[in-house]
């Protein structure tokens, strides 16, 4: 009976696995006839095999709230769609850049912290994202500009101000490539009502036991957001796109017209060279005799 | 057959199919005469001819030295006007595109390559070597040619070398670009060797790499990778069996 139970199980989890299998096979062939076509375009440094194939792997073990394999409960489509929007995103989930989950029978793709600092330095420029914690009795002061961008004029922290129970706010300082950074700032209240807004409510072990370590990254992933959200796609297209046509119109002519016509010797045959083809060479009109230059006499 | 590298890069191109009985045929004019007597004893009787791909003087620049020694010499008669304004000798002969030559007991075939001047590729046939195809100075091949026996071929460049010597500002872009479409890179190397039916070849030489943007190691490495089969590099004083089998 148990090892009947067993064999069941382990058929059951080998048909998931083929499923998903197929599933991400479709997903990977779909994503790279649409850069074949140039329906889309994928940022040069991502691999969407590798992320699809960590995908599937992870997809393997996730479960939904009543601890069932995520494969088995969600439809084929809303898989295929979630993997694609990962892919569309340039998302990896090995890196928690992402997270699927399951509402109902649809799959869903979520956008992590990590994911969220990937996106904005590939999309919005932005080169490097620090948090910083604001402790009751730091010397803290900022000023805004005229055109409303915050700077932060001083911030002098003591090391016995760190205390968690003291956290009086934080902020996210966005370093660009070129250019002022950026600077998001939140108090404490407004971290927590943030907190509100997810699963756990701001209650879970983790924000409990490093309340700064997740002030920091909801101040950092705020900061992230609209810079996301308001770029444009030109980091998908490569710098050296206009830079580069020559080398790209040397590669296409190479593609166009290498190796396409196939000539052989024929090695019995008569040849004609001699006074024969020199005679050849005056009615082809290579203009040689009239600059006297014609050899062979 | 032996196939004798004398030089094989823009300070002077030079190489020699001799067969077992001596005979020999020259190809390309871009090294001194002595290089040859010197690897021929300075017996040139065995010599039936020099072929010439193209005008450049690192490919035809001994080219009077060649003509006042007797040696016939084979072109385009387009490479004849670049060169020999003032020349008129018995010893030129002007070959067509497709067309066949007896040169002794080599036969030649010369078809037309893509370098900024007209520029003929060679496909060589004797009973020792069988048909063997040399291309060089282009920026591809358009041909693919049947029942090779063995490939000399030009491999001048890499994109990455050339890529990162410009990022490093060691390169000046007009000559990256000229050299772009009129040598060969080593992808299209590999497209060329991958087009056609290699499974008559006998031995592969890379030939004509340019002195700073190659790398004959990771070249030669690759080739044999991608082939399985004896690969060399063309540097001054190499010397190989060259025949139809390696046996």
């Amino acid at each position: 009976m148990t090892t009947q139970k067993k064999d069941e199980k382990k058929e059951q989890s080998q048909a998931v696995a083929t499923i998903q299998k197929t599933i991400a096979d479709s997903v990977l062939a779909r994503v790279q006839q649409f850069t074949a076509n140039k329906d889309i375009r994928l940022p040069a440094d991502y691999s969407p095999e590798n992320a699809l194939k960590s995908a599937w792997l992870i997809l393997l073990e996730t479960v939904d709230r009543e601890k069932r394999p995520v494969l088995q409960v969600c439809t084929r489509e809303s898989i295929a769609n979630a993997l694609l929007n990962m892919v569309l995103q340039g998302l990896n989930p090995v890196k928690k850049q992402c997270d699927f989950i399951a509402y109902g029978d649809k799959l869903t793709l979520q956008r992590e912290y990590h994911g969220t600092i990937a996106l904005a330095k590939r999309y919005g420029n932005v080169k490097q994202a620090v948090g910083t914690v604001i402790y009751e009795d730091d010397e803290f002061e900022y000023s805004i500009d005229q055109s409303g961008y915050k700077k932060v004029t001083k911030h002098i922290q003591a090391l016995e101000n760190i205390d968690m129970n003291k956290i009086k706010g934080a902020y996210a300082t966005l370093l660009f490539e070129t250019g002022e950074p950026y600077i998001e700032i939140m108090t404490i209240l407004q971290i927590r009502q943030a907190w509100q807004q997810g699963a756990t409510k701001g209650a879970s072990p983790a924000h409990k036991n490093f309340p700064d370590q997740m002030a920091m990254k909801t101040v950092i992933s705020r900061a992230c957001k609209l810079f996301i959200s308001s770029s444009d796609d030109s980091s998908l297209f490569d710098e050296g796109d206009e830079k580069d046509s020559f080398a790209e119109t040397a590669r296409e002519k190479v593609a166009l017209g290498a190796n396409k016509e196939e000539i052989t010797m024929d090695i019995q045959a008569e040849v004609t060279n001699g006074k024969e083809s020199e005679v050849k060479e005056e009615t082809k009109t290579e203009d040689l005799s009239e600059l006297g230059k014609k050899p062979g006499f | 057959m032996r196939f004798i590298t004398l030089g094989s890069s823009s300070s002077g191109n030079g190489y020699l199919l001799k067969s077992t009985s001596g005979e020999t045929l020259i190809i390309e004019a871009g090294v001194k005469l002595i290089e040859i007597k010197k690897v021929l004893d300075f017996d040139l009787s065995n010599i039936s001819g020099c072929i010439i791909s193209h005008s450049h003087n690192d490919h035809s620049g001994r080219l009077p030295q060649y003509l006042n020694a007797g040696i016939r010499c084979y072109m385009s008669s387009k490479t004849g006007e670049e060169k020999m304004i003032d020349l008129v000798t018995d010893n030129i002969q002007f070959m067509f595109e497709k067309q066949s030559y007896q040169i002794g007991t080599f036969r030649v075939m010369p078809f037309d390559l893509k370098h900024d001047v007209r520029c003929f590729g060679f496909l060589i046939y004797h009973t020792e070597c069988g048909f063997t195809s040399f291309i060089t100075d282009t920026h591809y091949c358009p041909f693919v040619f049947k029942d090779l026996n063995n490939i000399l071929i030009e491999a001048n460049y890499s994109n990455d070398i050339v890529d990162k010597k410009l990022l490093s500002g060691n390169a000046n872009i007009f000559v990256r670009n000229r050299v772009l479409t009129s040598h060969m890179e080593f992808e299209t190397t590999k497209g060329f060797l991958k087009a056609n039916d290699l499974s008559k070849v006998n031995n592969i030489v890379l030939i004509h790499l340019s002195d700073g943007n190659s790398n004959a190691l990771l070249f030669k490495r690759e080739v044999r990778e991608l082939t399985g089969k004896s690969v060399y590099i063309a540097e001054k004083g190499l010397n190989i069996e060259f025949n139809k089998t390696g046996v």
